[in-house]
């Protein structure tokens, strides 16, 4: 949402054509000499950047519906053939989520170990002689493994989606066409495959950013009480990572999710494979079906991303990441109802602001 | 208690020396105040004795056993040898029972029962018997550092460890911190603390060693090094802190 805060006028104040102070009627309110102040001290009357985010998202949303509305009834398409076409969305929606969400998990898992081999470099010990054996021998598959990890993850965010599929997708083809199980044919497992590798290696980049944030001095604080590796990284390093990387993994199942849009060109009927061949190519209808299709994504990805900022406030532990605004779940949802947002004057109740404060005036 | 005596220790970071030859011996029950400007390797020395720093040359021994023996498991030696840091270093996302109780049940391999009850032991000890569920970030940096030193006490060690504990709290709560640290020397506590209070040092401390430049320059009792400094530098730096 951006800055949040006033980076407008560095002009000196009192701003033209109105007066320093508005004179308030009554007494006991002393003037307060405004020009004494360094520029940029004093809150303008409204702030548009410090107006709370539901109420942009909620504009946003307004204008979203109202322009579907206004290009309906100039004719651009048929709201009725929406209304009527999309219950048929529903069944290429769920092969999509499967895809999407099978391929996220199983990649969790791969991520993981990945994430940690690349958050933690080998490096050269000047001690080693001081320490076991094991220890001192460890670069001999700790380099090669952080290799290959790199080298994977170089790999996955360098090259297209598009084409990392076909190389799977060929190479399955060529090997095992007759490869089946689950009522999948074999075009239907190399995007599985394809979607699993790639989604692995981002997800790998988000993890070893979890680990790699996590506090030093939380890892020294358990080394000082006689913990071993293993129980640091599962009882401290992991719990605060899976909280950290809530966000950026939900980003990654989203990303997926458009991702997968791309498993169509090998013939997996999911989303938009029905929304290009069912409805654009068969039912002539082009600009209804990517309407349609845009709001498929809108709907699962708005939901879920407002849904996991709302799990995250509510398990968040006070000093562990960024706090977020205090909204109620309505807010959060729908941009309306529910608390109002704290402004800026009121995050720290405790200090009462001074009788004459002039940002108060 | 138990005696640590360190030998001959060195310890470089790249082609920094920190560490050029210490010799230190702290007797059992007594408190050694080790003081020095800022990046003389004082924190260093204290972490190579618990082994967060292996040090590249020398001795540390713990009662008869060599820690730096690469047969002596370094989880053991943390066990033995508590510390407390200047930054705390609680577990943000466990509550101050949980803290307490974690490397019982995980390093020491204590039933829940046994290391509940000792948490709220150690915890009531320092006072915060009222603050069991709170988490960290809730708390003072005061209480936070009572917390930390429960946390150690609870390992059982045979010597602790205190890195500056104060120099991150404000003026009441190092009063309070350094309550519980005066208790824990008259209880007869092996305690090394790296300070600048010059007033617990005073107190409280046996010995007091002048750190500088990776080397003790000197050593005495309080009375020795605060007034009667032998060395230039020594006099000079306490001219400083006492003003």
């Amino acid at each position: 949402m951006g800055d949040e805060r006033d980076s407008g006028s560095t002009g000196a104040l009192p701003s033209a054509g109105s007066p320093p102070v508005p004179t308030v009627p009554g007494p006991a309110k002393a003037p307060v000499d405004l020009s004494a102040l360094t520029p940029g001290a004093v809150r303008k009357p409204f702030n548009w950047a410090a107006a709370s985010s539901p109420l942009y998202l909620g504009i946003g949303v307004a204008c979203a519906v109202g322009l579907f509305f206004l290009l309906g009834a100039l004719g651009e398409y048929s709201i009725p053939f929406i209304l009527q076409t999309l219950p048929q969305g529903i069944g290429p929606v769920e092969t999509s989520l499967e895809f999407t969400t099978f391929t996220f998990l199983l990649g969790f898992v791969g991520a993981l170990g990945l994430g940690l081999v690349r958050a933690y470099p080998p490096r050269r010990d000047p001690t080693a002689s001081r320490k076991r054996l094991r220890t001192r021998l460890s670069w001999l598959w700790r380099w090669p493994l952080y290799g290959f990890g790199s080298g994977y993850v170089a790999a996955v965010r360098g090259t297209p989606f598009l084409v990392q599929l076909y190389i799977v997708y060929y190479a399955l083809i060529f090997t095992a066409p007759h490869f089946s199980y689950f009522g999948w044919d074999a075009n239907y497992w190399a995007g599985f495959f394809a979607l699993l590798l790639n989604t692995t290696g981002y997800q790998a980049e988000a993890i070893r950013g979890g680990f790699q944030s996590v506090d030093a001095g939380q890892v020294e604080g358990a080394k000082a009480v006689g913990m071993g590796r293993l129980q640091i990284f599962a009882r401290i390093t992991v719990p605060q990572t899976l909280r950290l990387i809530t966000l950026p993994l939900t980003n990654e199942w989203i990303s997926n999710f458009k991702t997968a849009t791309i498993l169509s060109v090998i013939g997996v009927f999911e989303l938009f494979d029905w929304a290009h061949t069912n409805v654009a190519l068969y039912d002539a209808r082009p600009i209804e079906a990517f309407v349609m299709l845009a709001i498929f994504y809108l709907l699962v990805n708005v939901t879920l991303s407002r849904v996991m900022t709302y799990v995250e406030r509510v398990r968040r532990i006070p000093g562990l990441g960024t706090p977020v605004q205090e909204i109620g779940m309505s807010k959060r949802l729908l941009g309306v109802g529910g608390r109002p947002a704290p402004k800026m004057g009121d995050a720290a109740p405790d200090v009462a602001p001074p009788a004459d404060n002039p940002t108060q005036a | 208690m138990s005696t640590i005596r360190v030998r001959g220790l060195k310890k470089s970071f790249g082609n920094l020396e920190v560490l050029r030859g210490v010799d230190l011996d702290i007797g059992s029950g007594q408190v050694l105040c080790i003081v020095g400007p800022s990046g003389s390797g004082k924190s260093t020395l204290l972490r190579c004795i618990n082994l967060l720093v292996m040090p590249d040359e020398g001795e540390i021994y713990l009662d008869s056993v060599a820690l730096t023996n690469p047969h002596i498991r370094p989880e053991w030696v943390r066990q033995q040898i508590g510390m407390v840091f200047q930054s705390f270093n609680l577990f943000t996302h466990l509550n101050v029972k949980r803290n307490v109780m974690l490397a019982l049940r995980h390093a020491k391999k204590v039933s829940r029962a046994v290391a509940e009850k000792t948490a709220v032991y150690q915890l009531t000890r320092v006072g915060l018997a009222d603050k069991l569920d709170a988490f960290p970030a809730q708390l003072s940096g005061g209480q936070q550092q009572r917390v930390a030193i429960a946390r150690a006490l609870a390992m059982d060690p045979k010597a602790m460890l205190f890195d500056e504990p104060t120099s991150a709290l404000d003026p009441e709560s190092i009063h309070e911190v350094l309550a519980v640290m005066g208790r824990l020397a008259e209880e007869g506590m092996t305690m090394a603390v790296v300070t600048h209070e010059m007033g617990f040092a005073k107190e409280v401390a046996d010995r007091v060693v002048f750190f500088d430049a990776g080397k003790i320059l000197e050593e005495g009792s309080p009375a020795e090094i605060f007034d009667r400094a032998g060395h230039e530098r020594t006099q000079s730096f306490m001219k400083k802190i006492l003003r």
